[in-house]
């Protein structure tokens, strides 16, 4: 079993100019899991911390209870929406107004000159989201955390950040089994292996000029002229033919095209599916399994670099997991390291 | 539109001019959506002057030019913020923040823009708002409430700084929680103080907000003069005289003149004097009557504009409108055939003479949209009465017979110096490209002709050298 200290989840975070944390689910503890690394890397690291988009409101309706709220040291940096400024209770110096603008308002770069509160809304499209990284990077951080709102994964693509963090946390399902399954699952979809080379280089070329496309045996690539792989099923499934060898797919993988595959699972035996990178999936563990029966592979372009995943054992629903049980749990199917948030280290 | 509607400044390629002016603050990029010609002599001669200074200028002075365009290029727009602030609203950080970079850069800019351009150019000095946006004089590109300006504040945010040392040493939840409560009430004291200091530094700001539109003014103007200044050499374009004549010596056309130049060809620099009343102008098919009029009504746009012009040499008369019918008008979406088109645009020009008096008008085959033998009274009949006014204008037409012997008559050169038998032989060898090797063998340049020398008849020579079936041309030839 995997030893897991402060000091070495700390350790682990070290390298890193950017880093990404996303959330399985609602309340999985993503904001304990901020504040936690917060907390740990202070005095260690210069932080500027944003997130993709808005994680919903700062009251729970189902729980009627006020979530965590972030917590930043003085002197870190943080891009938050200008109408959320107000909500920030940290003395702030502006920095930067970034010209991004959003639904509340234009990113605005801010320096905590004391410690405190900040609500975060930054931008909404990776591009942007890099940029704002970028600048915050220029101000002088060392590291930017970028909180993964709800369901967009994509901030975890290595384009934007070079690691990942996955919260996990008793939230997501009263069935405990439900979660370790769903969660070791989501660990696997992040860590898909990356395709060698030589079928990434052809998977880029038909990406350039289209959004799917097949690679035969031969290394003869075909480009199909389909403008998205969401409702496109059946022509994807008359464009496969034998000697066909991988399916590459730009944007999100679809149940609907998951299904259509294991449907017509004779013709894509032994086939790759190419994806951009782990974020792009969205297909449940029950799925994967058909897939992998069939069998077929699912490969990146982009490997993403997940350092570990945090759990936290009580649900804001009113229940909780035994601590120890959980982690443990966890720790046996899936082989990166786990930290408990809530309770601290193990 | 006096001066071309939307879609015939398009048409002449003036929309594709403006959109590539290369201005670089947000102050001249909103100029250029709002060039107006100008009809006051003296304001138009005064806009030349300061455009000849910024030529030279910039060809003297391009290592300070360019500090001056990086500069720019950080600038944001904050008409909004100062407008609101003399209205007497209170910024809050984010607007204080904008108003000091950018009256920083402003500064910046004048350190070195007032040493290099005319006065009318100078900015005025915002030092009073950095002093009151920057108490500590620090210099430092950033803006927060400073404690600096209120002692009340300083002691408050020593009291949040205490908070938080002991929030952070203890470990005792219950503890904790008692401290973030006693933070909290610290925060809003602060938050209180805060607005009350946004409210006085707001107050104090207001006497300088003029100063602020004026730099703004100023800015917009150096960057849009720069732009035009960087167009005018690029191209090597020249300062029109006004007088009360059109002249054009060495007329070109920018964006055909880029067109050529990516197939190695050179465009045929044109000379052309346009007298008060009509002028003709006839030519070979392909010869380039319609670029000659798209250049020239260019040229006299963007010299009432206050833009120099794209000639050797040029002399324009101040006009009070600008009209071009073009060949290819045509408004389906008003139920309009090509005739019915024509004479829509007829009457706003006739609108025109009478109520400005003072004009230019480009025809392109006026009335070609109805039976020859009407059309050309329609032209002749125009012809005559645009003499009865003090305007200028220029007909390209196919009509024989059209021109008086006092009309001024131009013709395209065309191919008429050109051996046609050995011309075809050319083609014939190599009959895919019939259209560009007759574009490399014609003459665009233009002469004046003899007012009652004929039309050219070019049409069955033109149509022959791009090929004709062979039956159809016998026949056709046994007409004439």
């Amino acid at each position: 079993m995997l030893e897991m200290n402060t000091k070495k989840m700390i350790n682990s975070l070290l390298p890193y100019n950017s880093i990404s944390i996303i959330g399985m689910e609602k309340n999985s503890g993503k904001t304990t899991t901020l504040n936690y690394i917060l907390k740990n890397l202070k005095g260690i690291k210069s932080i500027g911390l944003t997130s993709i988009g808005r994680d919903g409101e700062d009251y729970d309706r189902v729980t009627n209870t006020h979530k965590p709220r972030i917590y930043v040291e003085k002197g870190s940096l943080v891009a938050t929406a200008k109408s959320l400024l107000c909500k920030c209770d940290i003395t702030k110096e502006i920095l930067a107004t970034t010209g991004i603008t959003t639904s509340m308002g234009e990113i605005i770069i801010i320096r905590a000159l004391s410690n405190g509160f900040v609500d975060i809304a930054g931008p909404s499209y990776n591009s942007a989201l890099i940029k704002v990284r970028d600048l915050m990077l220029n101000f002088g951080c060392d590291l930017i955390l970028i909180d993964g709102a709800l369901s967009r994964k994509g901030s975890a693509g290595s384009l934007v950040s070079e690691a990942t963090i996955l919260a996990t946390g008793a939230s997501f399902s009263p069935d405990l089994i439900k979660v370790i399954e769903e969660s070791s699952h989501n660990v696997k979809m992040l860590q898909l292996p990356k395709c060698p080379e030589k079928i990434e280089n052809l998977s880029r070329q038909i990406l350039k000029v289209g959004k799917i496309g097949l690679i035969d045996t031969e290394l003869n690539i075909e480009v199909l002229d389909l403008p998205t792989s969401l409702n496109s099923y059946r022509e994807i499934v008359d464009a496969v033919k034998t000697n066909h060898k991988y399916l590459v797919l730009s944007g999100a993988v679809s149940k609907g095209l998951i299904e259509s595959i294991i449907q017509n699972r004779e013709l894509f035996k032994n086939f790759t599916i190419i994806i951009e990178d782990g974020t792009k999936t969205f297909i449940d563990s029950n799925i994967y399994y058909k897939l992998s029966m069939i069998p077929i592979k699912l490969e990146v372009l982009d490997s993403i670099n997940l350092l570990f995943l945090t759990c936290n054992p009580t649900s804001p629903y009113g229940y909780s997991f035994e601590s120890d049980k959980f982690c443990n749990l966890l720790k046996t199917s899936i082989d990166i390291d786990v930290i408990d948030v809530v309770g601290g280290e193990l | 539109m006096r001066y071309l509607n939307i879609k015939d400044r398009e048409k002449i390629g003036l929309e594709f001019l403006i959109n590539n002016l290369t201005t670089i603050s947000p102050y001249g990029n909103l100029k250029k959506k709002d060039i107006a010609p100008i009809e006051d002599i003296r304001i138009l001669n005064k806009i030349f002057d300061h455009l000849e200074f910024f030529i030279k200028t910039y060809q003297q002075n391009k290592r300070k030019i360019q500090k001056i365009e990086i500069l720019l290029m950080k600038i944001k727009n904050i008409s909004n913020i100062v407008l609101n602030l003399q209205k007497g609203k209170t910024l809050d950080e984010v607007e204080l923040f904008e108003l000091k970079i950018n009256t920083m850069i402003f500064m910046e800019i004048k350190n070195i823009s007032n040493n290099i351009f005319l006065k009318d150019f100078h900015l005025v000095d915002l030092r009073p708002i950095i002093d009151i946006l920057d108490p500590g004089s620090k210099k430092i590109p950033t803006f927060h409430i400073y404690n600096e300006y209120s002692e009340k504040l300083k002691n408050i945010r020593y009291k949040k700084a205490e908070i938080e040392k002991l929030i952070f040493s203890t470990t005792d939840n219950e503890l904790q929680l008692q401290l973030k409560e006693k933070r909290r009430a610290i925060v809003v004291l602060e938050n209180c103080e805060e607005s009350k200091i946004k409210i006085e530094i707001s107050q104090r700001l207001i006497p300088y907000t003029s100063n602020v539109l004026i730099d703004i003014d100023r800015i917009k103007d150096i960057d849009f003069t720069l732009a035009k200044a960087k167009l005018a050499i690029k191209y090597k374009a020249s300062r029109p005289k006004i007088g009360n004549y059109i002249e054009f010596i060495g007329m070109f056309n920018p964006k055909i003149l880029e067109t050529l130049k990516i197939k190695n060809q050179e465009f045929q620099k044109l000379d052309i004097l346009l007298k008060k009343g009509n002028t003709i102008l006839t030519g070979a098919n392909m010869g380039g009557k319609s670029v000659i009029l798209k250049t020239l009504t260019l040229n006299l746009m963007l010299a009432q504009m206050g833009f120099y012009v794209f000639s050797d040499y040029a002399t324009i008369p101040i006009l009070k409108f600008i009209q071009f019918l073009s060949d290819d008008i045509q408004d389906i979406s008003k139920g309009l055939s090509s005739f019915g088109a024509e004479i829509m645009k007829l009457k706003e020009i006739t609108g025109c003479l009478k109520t400005y008096d003072k004009g230019f008008i480009a025809l392109d085959e006026f009335a070609r949209g109805t039976n020859p033998s009407e059309g050309k009274k329609f032209v002749k009949g125009l012809s005559s009465y645009i003499k009865n006014f003090d305007s200028f204008s220029i007909m390209a037409t196919h009509y024989d017979g059209v021109v008086d012997n006092l009309t001024p008559h131009y013709q395209v050169v065309g191919l008429k110096n050109i051996n046609f038998d050995s011309l075809k032989r050319k083609i014939d060898l190599n009959n895919q490209n019939s259209i560009s090797i007759i574009q490399k063998h014609m003459d665009y340049s233009i002469e004046k002709i003899d007012s009652n020398l004929e039309v050219p008849k070019d049409a069955l020579n033109v149509a022959t050298l791009i090929g004709i079936d062979e039956n159809l041309k016998d026949i056709i030839k046994n007409l004439y």
